[in-house]
């Protein structure tokens, strides 16, 4: 039974307890590739925030017309139709940010974490908790990617957002820009993220 | 000649896995024993390499010919979606030692980016029938040699004495990275 | 009987629904992304051959695009867009070149993937700028010393591999294009309308 859903416990356990991206590990195609500058990170959180959001209003709004067999196709062209209107966005206002992120927002359909929780929370819940789940998870979507481009950037271009910060502290870690980077970054960070969590 | 560069730059420069992230889900959960990686692995590619295919002639002999490019993102998702669902068919129908050993990863195969990947790569790099063949087979195999490569750390790492935070998959992306590393030496193979 | 039926229409209204709603959100993007596009063509292409008012795609493939830019009723030069291998992944160029094909003008780099603090520092204005006037004919990567000759362009230290592929493209670029302009000057002999 639905009883009363606490909106205030359904957006934050996006934030960090159920955090999609560190604790779920779910979603990590796009997190390990955009997240070689903040800001192609903040394209990516933008992009997610806009098809998960809208999804998961959709999906709530629609829940009680669609057979149960059909459910999962029927929210994968509802996604799809809503990352298509953010890649389109991208490029016509944002041509350089869209060149950046390449296949990776058309890759947001396949995105586990969108899907994920249209078949776990929208679909069983009102438009105005789904909503709430949407922005908390997309929120702790957004810090996952925050904290790792930040460190990659920072450690493998010495600079935030473009802007140089550590000059002449130390040389850059050309490989954290790099895949590789990317790898260790994230496993260091699941790391830290578990430590605290069971401490 | 061009094939060649295009099948080895899939293969190994440029990893589908270990390069453009695709694949990762998989990649994480399944590769814990090398057999069922390496089956994992064969089932991608077959899975691709059709998808591939048929998603650049939905593109080129459709899309393109009736100004739908728009419609490239929702129709690839479908056709995989649907052609996921017509190889499981029959695959549990010809042969069911197959579906034993193949089949249950095809579900699981829908939402792996790296099929929707392929298909998305092909189109943007232009490619002709002939190059995206070679491409998605290519990309297949890479994942499966990523994956298996993983599989046999991971059987090895599970004796090993790792500190409880990184544990799982703390320690497999770690691995992962140093394995990125490595790959990174295949730089240069192909000019 | 109902449930099939019912699986059908939802199926079947959820797609046509996508796709009305994409084309309607299309009809306002289309045009800005064909804008973006073309403006960017026309940025790089007035780098590469100064003076351009306006231009003529003359040979437009995947690989390769040979470009007639006009300044004002003149001939400033041509432009040829290029791909090749280099070290990562393809690199595409595009390059402006005297209308007599003496010199090249200068060079752009529109698409990279090379090693980002080596073989990606091919985009930065100092590399660029030995591109600057340098003769069109078989040009030579020079090595551990400056540029001399107007055939020879200094690699990047640490990124022989990219920058040799780089003179490597611009070389095959240019033969390409003096082949096509032959043709083309052939074919039209009764002077151009363009």
């Amino acid at each position: 039974m639905k009883g009363e859903v606490s909106l205030g416990k359904e957006f934050t356990k996006g934030l960090w307890r159920e955090n999609p991206v560190l604790v779920m590990l779910l979603g990590l195609c796009p997190t390990l590739a955009v997240t070689n500058s903040v800001k192609n990170a903040l394209g990516m959180i933008g992009a997610v925030f806009f098809v998960l959001t809208c999804s998961s209003i959709m999906v709530s709004l629609i829940k009680k017309l669609v057979p149960l067999q059909v459910r999962i196709a029927t929210y994968i062209v509802i996604i799809a139709t809503f990352v298509t209107m953010a890649d389109r966005f991208l490029a016509a206002y944002f041509p350089a940010l869209s060149k950046a992120l390449g296949p990776y927002v058309p890759l947001i359909v396949v995105n586990c974490i969108i899907l994920g929780r249209q078949e776990a929370f929208a679909s069983r819940h009102g438009v105005v908790a789904s909503v709430a789940d949407a922005v908390g998870m997309s929120l702790g979507f957004g810090i996952a990617l925050m904290l790792l481009s930040s460190i990659r950037e920072i450690l493998g271009n010495g600079t935030w957002l473009g802007v140089p910060i550590v000059k002449g502290l130390f040389t850059p870690w050309q490989v954290m820009i790099l895949p590789a980077g990317a790898f260790l970054a994230l496993g260091v960070l699941v790391s830290m993220v578990r430590y605290f969590k069971n401490r | 000649m061009e094939f060649f560069v295009i099948f080895m730059s899939a293969l190994l420069v440029n990893n589908f896995v270990l390069s453009y992230f695709l694949g990762i889900c998989p990649f994480v959960g399944v590769s814990n024993r090398l057999d069922s990686a390496f089956s994992m692995g064969m089932a991608v590619t077959f899975v691709m390499s059709l998808a591939a295919v048929v998603s650049w002639a939905i593109y080129n002999l459709v899309l393109v010919k009736y100004g739908l490019e728009f419609l490239e993102i929702v129709s690839f998702i479908l056709v995989i979606a649907s052609l996921v669902q017509l190889v499981e068919m029959f695959i549990r129908r010809m042969s069911p030692v197959l579906y034993q050993t193949l089949g249950i990863y095809l579900p699981l195969i829908t939402t792996n980016c790296a099929i929707l990947g392929v298909a998305l790569l092909a189109v943007l790099k232009q490619y002709t029938f002939a190059e995206t063949v070679v491409f998605s087979v290519g990309a297949g195999l890479g994942f499966t040699l990523a994956i298996v490569v993983m599989a046999g750390i991971r059987e090895e790492l599970d004796a090993a004495d790792v500190p409880a935070p990184f544990r799982g998959a703390g320690i497999t992306f770690i691995t992962a990275g140093i394995l990125a590393l490595t790959f990174m030496g295949f730089s240069g193979l192909v000019r | 009987m109902k449930e099939s039926f019912k699986i059908i229409v939802v199926l079947t209204l959820s797609a046509l629904l996508s796709g009305a709603v994409l084309a309607w959100f299309n009809q306002f993007t289309e045009a800005r992304v064909i804008e973006n596009r073309l403006a960017e063509l026309r940025k790089s292409l007035s780098e590469v051959v100064p003076g351009m008012t306006r231009y003529d795609d003359l040979v437009r493939e995947r690989n390769f695009a040979l470009y007639k830019v006009w300044a004002g009723d003149s001939v400033a030069g041509y432009a040829v867009e290029a791909v090749g291998n280099g070290y990562q992944d393809k690199i595409r160029v595009l390059f402006g070149v005297a209308p007599d094909f003496s010199r090249i003008y200068a060079l752009r780099v529109l698409d990279q993937k090379e090693t980002p603090g080596l073989g990606a520092r091919i985009t930065e204005p100092w590399y660029l700028k030995g591109w600057k006037n340098r003769a069109a004919t078989l040009l030579v990567l020079v090595k551990g010393r400056e540029a001399t000759k107007s055939n020879e362009i200094q690699a990047i230290t640490g990124a022989t591999i990219t920058s040799r592929a780089v003179v490597s493209i611009v070389n095959k670029g240019l033969v390409r294009a003096k082949k096509e302009l032959s043709n083309v000057l052939g074919n039209d002999s009764k002077g151009e309308a363009k």
